[in-house]
């Protein structure tokens, strides 16, 4: 079946207009290098056989490991990448081996070769998975972000990551804001490693196992792992493989979305429209809440229920605290507010078919559930099963489904794999494949006689395997014809740059001005949170001297163990496998180190002392920057200082403090030291030497530093405490606004007044409020009240134009909008508030009044109008009235009025 | 034993050399230890008293100030504004103001020192990030208020508002003007004794090197983040265009119009990190020889810095100079006292720096010494002219071995800051002392418009004495080259 569509797999796979990319890795070699590196990168020593010493040297990438093979790839995949791997992916390093045959032929044996590497651990499952426009943008965002595009070329511009896909489609162009990056002249473009054309490879759920752990497939390392969890892998794989959409299906069990929000303002039902959805998944029963955080979370769950006989059904929920379910966007169970576990239920009549279902759910404090079940003809009360439940989501469909393997075929495929000598490059699982003898080819040391022949003749040959090395095949036989320089002893240095340039280290880092992220895919690197930390926060560090500047012990947890000092960088440190480069280590230190510099200062107690007083804020202020034992700095998150003597070695430390600017010149670490001389005088006398060596000794304590000098500031600084007379303090309010002004009283009964929008927002009593969000570091929190009794007055504005007593009223967005005046003082130096609706000027005094049993809060209104009005209503807690205006006697209207609160 | 010697030579020699401290020397402001005066503004009242508002919102009068080893008094003029960083003490009689989502403006009705009364001059829309700072205002020739407001970072919790990365003006009537796009991090702004508004940049993303800037109606500064707003309609200059990322800035104006290039370039770690308040030197000399000069705070370097300016070819440029480093912390604001000392307003909360301080307030006072200095760098068709504060000595300013040249450009690109890109090292061919030793002509081989041109007259000796100068680098951003002298024909 497959055999007669053979040859037209590769016509339609390369019909796709991929670019033709050369491998590697960014940056420019010299041919030599490149040609030694070809030589790795090519596995050549595989069929030919060397010293072991030149083995070891050039560290060679053997193919993947195809144990899996069958289930991981498509067979149509598999056929037209084996009939013409150059055509089907442009720029693999996987060599046609099926070059010299009539074309008949190679179709032929690509067929049986398809069958028996899809028997390898297949069959490959073809059946569509969901995907959601939340995860292929997340996934697109994660692409971007994680560090793939250093190495693979980017599918989105930068500037196109500012806004959503859906932005992007439904944006008109000339809302968009384009900062293409032009390229450098005299640059030369990225060298991308080529993806191939994914979509007609592999399914989502092979792809994400592969980007979760690529080495289990690719020991070699070129291909490291980035640390991604499932999430995140499986988020990649939907936007890579979002060509695949096909149409939108029916899934089994229920979509939904989860929101992070307190409610307790929104109780009985959340309103979950207005709010962020933090994730999106997928639930099969409705028995168990997805995975949430403990406190102030909800659940909105969205889909269809199934129903084979007609009837009178009966829905339950069972929740901690409130949920609703609806059928066909009628509310069925109101299970309203917080409470603890409690079930309801309702009816409702239902005809045979789907019908859409939504259940929200969301949780304050304390315990957490939430259980749904039904009830009905021939259905005994039970929770739902999944195949009753089913939601709607694009169907990204992967190739090849329908495949068999021909057992025949497979055979005859197993036999050309061993005859063609795939043995040398792929694993395979079978073991009696797995250990035959290396191919018969001439040793590396003979090629030089035949150095354009063989592998890299022009025309290629059958059972030869034909590279496609582009500029590289040149350099490559000029070194065949002398390979000297491959048995010339390479510096440590070289060393080095050979295994940078190896395993891709150069697309992020420079080293002694080599290399580094190539100039068009700097806007790629980012900072988590947006936090202004410059390009030190965004762009991993140039590796100019590692040896001399980390300790051995610390390059190992980096390479080796996921070690991470800057966790606000979004580009992600990969892991190569600890195989792959276990000599790094020691090599940079055989490049870098400076033996003998590396002594470590004296330590003493009294050492630490003073270390601890440079460091604080009456010192060198370092933690305005520095974060320290997890204790935020009082400004941007730089590197924690409790693991710098365990990541860096003295000598460094001491360089860096001398004159950062000599190590990074961009660097915004302040040098304190100017001309010699500390801007602390009263420690070792200025001496800036001592200075450094006390602070040596201080971070020596890592986690167990004693705390420097404002630092941790106790909450009680911050606390704002109303005893003989008003006080006022302007903060950014949570649910009321940015520009809030808090009022405390010391009746202990206080308020928040929004002046954005002209309204009192919140009342309440005892403790007043505590300005550390706003008073320390770059500040800026989301504000709340200290206190209890926390009264929110009703949203929206207290005075409106309305036509009669039953009119909706409007929302702060409707009509026309209160205008802040500013503000005056009475003469106890309570606030007086003046804004204006119109050409109506209102002046509204809150101040509280002390009563047997509490306080009340009074607001003493006066309203004046250049004419008559009978249409302005007020509205407070207590309902609405009617503000009745008379005239002043100077042409102009009034009115007063006072409201008083009672809560 | 030799090596002792010479380190013995050495220091001595270093000893005889002027400092800064010898001409201009800093002097606290004793306020009372208890009260955290992170300054957010500086303003001097009518009858002479500082007024300092702090970040925490509260509002200052200072007595006793000028007086030195004095306490000083504070009396608590207002509370609650909204980190509060300028203030302009009005001819209206009203005392003005920018918290972080309004203009305000405020008075104190019955004289006891304490504010009455605040109003609303202008709304201005904020999304609730802490990096939504407003700056100024300061009074414009026609009346108008100017102020600019910082590009967000993160988050924005009540959603992107507009104008943030733009100069504003406001109309008396309180209309609201948005004028200049494309700043970032505009910590200073300040109108020229001739009327012209000008504004200090941070460097950053899209933003090559710290810079001072003239603002003029329409123009774009280089910095994307807000620009969307240029496609409303209360914007009156046009889309700018979307911005090349990684173009020497030179030609971006090419590519877009409305590129402003800068007065002057601060170069990085050279001439401070963080630029923010300045003060024209109006005090007629009493201050020193810089009458008429720019001073501008470093709030990383913790200095102050001098800059001169010329007018070339309808575009605002010149030269900046060290002045005086060595305060307590995060200079962010100056203002003159009454005595013409030069008050300096402090604080590192947030952005890390030189210094050992928290917060503070400082005065800096001319000793009556007048420093060899390089007083003014002009350019000139063929090179630059340099006024200097003293006669030179003619045999070493007239050797072009004196000085050392180099010139260097930024790149417009979305990278945090700009190496300096494309350099080179004009000749100096010749260097011509005037007849009264206070001017040095300089030829040069090599000018290039749109780069700073970085001068280090290392050489030059004072005509008396042969000191050194006292700061022998000079950084004057060529932005325009003067059109060579037409004959007059007649």
């Amino acid at each position: 079946m497959i055999g007669a569509k053979a040859c037209a797999w590769v016509a339609a796979l390369s019909a796709t207009g991929l670019a033709l990319v050369p491998t590697g890795a960014s940056g420019e070699l010299r041919s030599r290098d490149e040609a030694e590196l070809a030589l790795g990168e090519g596995n050549c020593f595989a069929c030919h056989a060397a010293a072991d010493e030149l083995v070891a040297r050039v560290q060679p990438a053997p193919g993947p490991d195809l144990s899996q093979v069958g289930a991981r790839v498509a067979p149509t995949y598999l056929g037209a990448f084996l009939e013409d791997p150059h055509a089907t992916k442009p720029g693999t390093r996987m060599p046609d081996l099926l070059a010299g045959f009539p074309d008949e032929e190679r179709c032929s044996i690509a067929l049986r070769l398809a069958h028996f590497l899809s028997s390898l651990g297949g069959p490959f499952d073809a059946t569509p998975t969901s995907g959601y426009a939340a995860e292929i943008e997340e996934g697109r965002q994660l692409f971007h972000e994680v560090g793939c595009v250093q190495c693979h070329a980017p599918q989105q511009e930068a500037w196109e990551l500012e806004y959503t896909f859906r932005e992007l489609e439904e944006f008109d162009a000339s809302e968009l804001v384009r900062t293409t990056r032009e390229p450098t002249p005299g640059v030369a473009p990225p060298r991308d490693v080529p993806l191939g054309e994914l979509a007609s490879k592999t399914s989502v759920d092979e792809l994400a196992r592969f980007l979760a752990d690529p080495l289990a497939v690719r020991p070699a390392g070129r291909m490291p792992s980035l640390g991604l969890t499932d999430d995140e892998a499986h988020d990649i794989a939907v936007y890579l493989l979002r060509d695949q959409a096909s149409g939108v299906e029916h899934f089994p069990g229920l979509a939904y979305e989860y929101f992070e929000a307190p409610f307790v303002n929104e109780v009985p039902v959340p309103d979950f429209d207005v709010l962020d959805v933090e994730r999106v998944g997928t639930v099969t029963d409705m028995l168990h809440l997805p995975e949430h955080r403990d406190e102030e979370f909800g659940f909105r769950y969205r889909g269809f229920v199934r129903v084979e006989t007609p009837g009178e059904y009966t829905f339950f929920t069972s929740s901690d605290d409130g949920s609703r379910l609806s059928i066909d966007r009628a509310v069925v169970v109101r299970n309203d507010g917080p409470h603890g576990m409690t079930e309801e239920s309702g009816q409702v009549a239902l005809t045979a078919g789907r019908h859409a279902i939504t259940v929200t759910y969301f949780e304050i404090t304390g315990d957490d559930a939430l259980e749904v079940r039904w009830e009905g003809p021939g259905v005994e009360k039970a929770p739902i099963s999944s195949s009753h439940l089913s939601h709607l989501a694009a169907s990204l469909r992967p190739p090849g489904g329908g495949f068999r393997v021909h057992p025949a075929l497979a055979e005859e495929g197993r036999a050309y794999f061993a005859e063609l000598g795939c043995v040398a490059c792929h694993t395979t699982g079978d073991a009696t494949l797995d250990a035959l003898p290396r191919p018969e080819a001439p040793a590396f040391d003979a090629l030089r006689d035949d150095a354009g022949g063989g592998c890299l003749a022009d025309e290629p040959r059958a059972r030869v395997p034909h590279f496609e090395l582009g500029e590289r095949r040149a350099a490559l036989v000029a070194l065949l014809r002398d390979p000297a320089p491959l048995t010339t002893p390479q510096h440590p240095e070289q060393r080095v740059a050979a295994t940078m340039q190896r395993f891709g280290c150069t697309a992020c880092h420079s080293r002694g001005g080599e290399g580094g992220p190539h100039p068009d895919r700097r806007a790629y690197f980012y900072i988590k949170g947006g936090f202004d930390i410059g390009d030190e926060g965004r762009i991993p560090p140039a590796l100019d001297e590692p040896g001399a500047k980390l300790r051995p012990a610390w390059l190992e947890r980096v390479l080796f163990d996921g070690g991470v000092a800057r966790p606000y960088m979004a580009t992600r440190m990969p892991q190569f496998g600890a195989d792959n480069l276990r000599g790094l280590p020691a090599l940079f230190v055989a490049a870098d180190g400076k033996p003998g510099d590396a002594a470590e200062p004296p330590f003493s107690l009294e050492a630490v002392e003073n270390g601890r007083r440079v460091v604080g804020v009456r010192g060198l202020g370092c933690i305005n920057c520095h974060t320290l034992a997890g204790h935020e700095s009082l400004g941007i998150p730089a590197v924690d200082l409790a693991r710098l003597y365990d990541r860096l070695q003295p000598d460094w430390f001491r360089r860096l403090l001398t004159d950062p600017i000599a190590l990074n010149m961009n660097t915004r670490m302040p040098e304190f030291w100017v001309g010699g001389k500390s801007p602390v005088e009263g420690i070792y006398d200025g001496d800036p030497d001592r200075q450094i060596d006390a602070m040596w000794s201080y971070f020596s304590l890592g986690n167990a530093m004693p705390l420097p000098d404002g630092l941790v500031v106790p909450d009680e600084v911050y606390e704002l405490r109303p005893t003989d007379a008003p006080v006022l303090c302007g903060v950014f309010m949570k649910d009321v606004s940015p520009r809030t002004l808090v009022v405390g009283f010391p009746e202990q009964t206080h308020y928040a007044f929004d002046v954005q929008n002209s309204r009192l927002a919140k009342l309440w009593r005892g403790r007043f409020f505590n300005t550390r969000g706003t008073w320390q570091g770059r500040a800026g929190a989301l504000e709340i009240p200290a206190g209890e009794n926390v009264l929110d007055l009703p949203a929206g504005p207290a005075f409106a134009r309305l036509a009669d007593a039953e009119s909706a009223w409007p929302d702060a967005a409707d009509g026309e909008a209160l205008r802040a005046l500013g503000r005056s003082f009475d003469e106890a130096r309570r606030p007086v508030f003046a804004y204006a609706l119109g050409d109506v000027t209102i002046e509204e005094r809150p101040f509280p009044e002390v009563v047997p049993g509490g306080t009340k809060m009074h607001r003493a209104f006066r309203l004046t109008a250049p004419h008559a009005i009978d249409d302005l209503w007020f509205r407070g807690p207590a309902g609405r009235r009617r503000v009745e205006f008379k005239p002043r006697g100077d042409g102009r209207f009034e009115a007063t009025f006072e409201e008083v609160v009672e809560w | 034993m030799v090596s002792s010697i010479l380190l013995a030579c050495a220091t001595l020699a270093f000893a005889d050399d002027p400092v800064e401290a010898d001409y201009y020397r800093i002097v606290d402001v004793a306020v009372p230890e208890e009260l955290v005066f992170e300054v957010g503004a500086i303003a001097l009242l009518e009858d002479g008293r500082p007024m300092v508002a702090t970040r925490r919102g509260q509002v200052w009068i200072l007595e006793n100030a000028y007086e030195a080893g004095a306490e000083v008094v504070c009396k608590l003029y207002t509370e609650g504004l909204q980190e509060p960083l300028g203030l302009l003490v009005h001819p209206d009689g009203w005392i003005y103001t920018c918290q972080r989502g309004e203009v305000s403006r405020m008075r104190d009705v019955d004289g006891d020192d304490v504010m009455d009364q605040l109003e609303t001059v202008a709304d201005i829309g904020i999304s609730g990030n802490y990096h939504e700072y407003l700056f100024g205002p300061r009074l414009g020739a026609d009346g108008d208020l100017w102020i600019t407001a910082n590009r967000p970072f993160g988050d924005e919790p009540f959603g992107r508002a507009p104008w943030r990365g733009f100069a504003l003006r406001i109309s008396t009537d309180g209309k609201v003007t948005p004028t200049c796009s494309g700043l970032r991090s505009p910590a200073g702004i300040e109108v020229a004794p001739w009327g012209d508004a000008f504004y200090t940049d941070n460097q950053g993303e899209w933003c090559g090197a710290s810079k001072l800037s003239h603002l003029e109606p329409g123009d774009f500064h280089g910095h994307p983040w807000g620009i969307e707003s240029c496609k409303l309609a209360a914007w009156e200059y046009g889309y700018p265009g979307d911005p090349p990322n990684g173009m020497l800035m030179p030609l971006v104006p090419d590519v877009i119009p409305s590129f402003k290039l800068p007065a002057v370039w601060f170069p990085y770690d050279k001439m401070g990190k963080s630029p923010a308040g300045m003060v024209w030197d109006t005090t007629g000399g009493a201050f020193g020889p810089f009458a008429g000069q720019l001073f501008v705070s470093d709030q990383h370097h913790a200095s102050v810095m001098r800059v001169f300016l010329e007018e070339v070819d309808g575009h605002w440029q010149g030269a900046c100079f060290p002045f005086r480093y060595g305060f307590q912390c995060g200079a962010i604001r100056l203002a003159w006292g009454s005595d013409q000392s030069l008050l300096v307003g402090m604080t590192n909360r947030g952005w890390g720096g030189r210094g050992n301080s928290p917060w503070g307030l400082q005065r800096l006072q001319w000793t009556g010494k007048v420093p060899f200095e390089i007083h003014e760098m002009r350019a000139t068709p063929d090179g630059f002219e340099l006024v200097f504060t003293q006669p030179v000595d003619a045999r070493t300013a007239s050797d072009p071995k004196s000085y050392a040249l180099e010139s260097y450009t930024y790149e417009l690109h979305e990278s945090y800051g700009s190496d300096e890109m494309d350099r080179a090292e004009p000749t100096i061919t010749s260097a011509t002392v005037s007849e009264d030793r206070r001017r040095v002509r300089l030829a040069v081989d090599g000018l290039r418009a749109g780069y700073v041109h970085e001068l280090h007259a290392t050489g030059v000796r004072a005509a008396e004495g042969g000191a050194p100068l006292l700061h022998a680098e000079a950084y004057y951003s060529l932005i325009r080259r003067p059109a060579p002298a037409t004959s007059r024909g007649d």
